[in-house]
């Protein structure tokens, strides 16, 4: 059932079985798990059913560092959570991502993807999505395959599904309503969870309205899943008992902000014949009834060392004629997006006035949203495939100096907001030139054509680069507890009931996106609690 | 991607084409891969881009040397050796290029060793005739 906070009676205390902090991704599939789990379960949800501005600005706080998406946009509070606004890109992680590597430093989960691996196969049902099948080669020869032969030390296939995307908020919404062991508290802001005198449990979640309300939940189990930036935030504004922050005795909380970085359009390729045989590379394509793309990635034999990086994935965009000025102006686009200009600023200009009859061509389209324009000559939009554009996003490593912290501006519940300093370091450098080094080598050696890439300034990075909007690390898992805040469990180190869902709890991000996974750990967890509450 | 990523859309036009001109043979082995070039100003302009980057730029009789021995040619008299013979050398050597990582870099464009230095000779060629 749903209930508006706004209406329980003030300081009443709700007792319930788990008390679930968060409507997204994770809360939902965790409160659908456990609706018949044999005792109640309390879903606090910030927002109400729809967008409402005073609640979405809770969300707001700060940038620091490399620029990335402010924190009030990236994210959504309200019921279904950012599942509101997902592109609903899918893929599990590597076996690779979940163990210790030489190029990302302080790698390798507690867990292996053989523990997620029952727990993958449910979140594709939960996400709508096809089979649990992966396998690049095996959907590439179910339409005329095969691809290209990459070699696995340096390139694969990367195949991902994708969801309708499902909101998560409307499709388990009649469900969870149904539900006579789940409550949903809307416009219920978790302020606090009050530990006990040792911070060894959480006694109470005291909850405020943004009308004044204010009760609090008793739960034997707790579970924070708010999201990437939220959960560190709530763990450092509930200061009353641990100073730095509940969970926090080893300054790791807010630590190890992941993001995956998207570098637009950082490369071109020419192919040397048109319509290279890579199938599936070009934009989804329905087979069996699911929606699926692939990408290139770093190949499951890529060698591993100090400076080798991490993992990356490309994505490419087909061209059927090539024509440099609308290279220089999506080249220019991308840069006054980000209130910055592109460093061979002439030489762009330059190309957008000598082809300036195509770029206007593909302005109008991209303004009018038609194939057909005024203009001549005009850009095809089918034909021949002659080249592609290419966008790298990149594996995050864990950095304690990328972090969430709070800042003394106060939101209107008087909490503290968040600053959101963004850092990235050498690791992400040799990522990226891995990526551009491998793609050109690739496809060089399989005669598909000539890759041109971006390369990287000394210090600053390009402005072609943002974050994925994927919030990762800031609370994450590790068997010690001063490199990380939860166990493999999911539990927060030290303290018995309070668990955490989420991606703030990944140690290293992968490429993928991070849904699937955080919706086969909340499954997990789910689990656990189920044995807990036993 | 600055001076020659015009020159570039051109590539495809350049000696990466599978069919190989039979040309005249006097003597110089690269002769034939120069002749089958169909661009010839985009090769030039990214062999002078190539050559501007090098702190000691190699001499046109360097160059020659230096596509002849990767391609290990025979005597290019002999009519055995046809210019399809010819092709699959050139290409399967941009492939060993890029497989064993000898490459180079151009305004952005990553080239195998072989096409670039064969673009420098077409661009020292163009200038001497110039």
């Amino acid at each position: 059932m749903f209930i508006d906070a706004r209406t329980v009676e003030q300081s009443a205390v709700v007792e319930t079985g788990v008390c679930i902090i968060g409507a997204g991704a994770a809360g939902i599939t965790l409160a659908m798990s456990l609706r018949s789990a044999g005792f109640p379960v309390a879903v606090l949800e910030s927002g109400d059913f729809e967008l409402d501005e005073a609640t979405q600005d809770l969300d707001a706080g700060d940038l620091a560092g490399v620029t990335n998406y402010p924190p009030d946009i990236s994210r959504l509070r309200f019921f279904g959570g950012t599942t509101n606004h997902w592109a609903g890109w899918c893929r599990p992680l590597d076996e690779a991502d979940f163990l210790p590597r030489a190029g990302v430093p302080l790698s390798g989960w507690p867990i292996r993807r053989a523990d997620l691996r029952p727990y993958y196969d449910q979140a594709q049902k939960v996400c709508e999505l096809g089979p649990p099948d992966y396998d690049a080669d095996a959907w590439i020869q179910a339409v005329g395959g095969p691809g290209p032969k990459f070699d696995p030390r340096r390139l694969k296939a990367a195949l991902f599904q994708v969801s309708p995307p499902t909101r998560f908020g409307e499709t388990y919404r009649e469900a969870l309503r149904q539900a006579d062991s789940v409550t949903v508290y809307l416009n219920a802001n978790a302020a606090e969870l009050q530990a006990n005198g040792t911070a060894s449990s959480v006694e109470q979640v005291n909850v405020r309205c943004l009308n004044g309300r204010a009760f609090a939940v008793r739960a034997r189990c707790v579970v924070l899943a708010a999201g990437g930036l939220e959960n560190a935030r709530v763990l450092l504004l509930s200061n009353k008992v641990q100073p730095a922050g509940l969970g926090n005795t080893n300054d790791v909380v807010g630590r190890y902000f992941m993001d995956h970085p998207w570098f637009t359009y950082a490369g071109i390729a020419r192919f040397e014949r048109p319509d290279p045989k890579l199938p599936l590379f070009f934009g989804q394509t329905t087979v069996r009834e699911t929606s699926v793309f692939t990408t290139l990635a770093a190949g499951d034999e890529a060698p591993d060392s100090a400076d080798s990086g991490g993992g990356f994935r490309i994505v490419l965009d087909k061209a059927f004629r090539i024509v440099e000025g609308v290279d220089s102006l999506k080249t220019l686009g991308s840069a006054l997006s980000h209130f910055s200009l592109p460093a061979d600023l002439w030489h762009h200009l330059g190309s957008v006035l000598r082809d300036r009859d195509a770029v206007a061509d593909s302005l109008y389209k991209n303004t009018f949203g038609r194939r057909s324009s005024p203009f001549t000559p005009k850009i095809p939009t089918s034909g021949p495939v002659v080249g592609a554009s290419m966008d790298i996003n990149i594996e995050q490593a864990p950095n304690p100096e990328s972090r969430v912290t709070l800042t003394r501006k106060r939101d209107a519940l008087g909490q503290n907001r968040l600053l959101l300093d963004w850092r990235l370091g050498e690791t992400e450098r040799n990522t990226y030139r891995r990526a551009c080094a491998f793609v050109a080598q690739e496809f060089g050696r399989l005669g598909i054509g000539r890759v041109a890439t971006t390369p990287l300034q000394a210090k600053a990075w390009p402005p072609n680069m943002v974050g994925s909007r994927h919030h990762m690390g800031t609370t994450r898992m590790s068997d010690n507890p001063k490199t990380g805040v939860v166990d493999a469990q999911c539990q927060v180190h030290g303290i018995s009931n309070l668990f955490i869902a989420g991606s703030s709890v990944f140690p290293t991000s992968g490429y993928a996106n991070p849904t699937l996974t955080i919706v086969a750990l909340a499954l997990r967890l789910g689990d656990e609690l189920r044995r807990r509450m036993a | 991607m600055t001076a020659t990523r015009r020159a570039a859309l051109g590539f495809a036009g350049l000696a990466l084409t599978a069919g190989f001109a039979r040309a005249e043979r006097g003597g110089d082995p690269v002769a034939p891969l120069i002749e089958a070039i169909t661009n010839r100003p985009a090769a030039a302009a990214i062999g002078r881009a190539w050559l501007r980057g090098l702190a000691e730029p190699p001499d046109l009789a360097t160059l020659r040397q230096h596509v002849a021995a990767a391609l290990q040619f025979g005597d290019p008299r002999d009519p055995g050796l046809g210019t399809s013979t010819q092709s699959a050398q050139f290409t399967a050597q941009v492939r060993r290029d890029f497989d064993e990582g000898h490459v180079e870099m151009v305004d952005g464009w990553m080239l195998s060793r072989i096409e670039t230095q064969l673009c420098a000779i077409v661009c020292l060629i163009t200038e001497g005739e110039a």
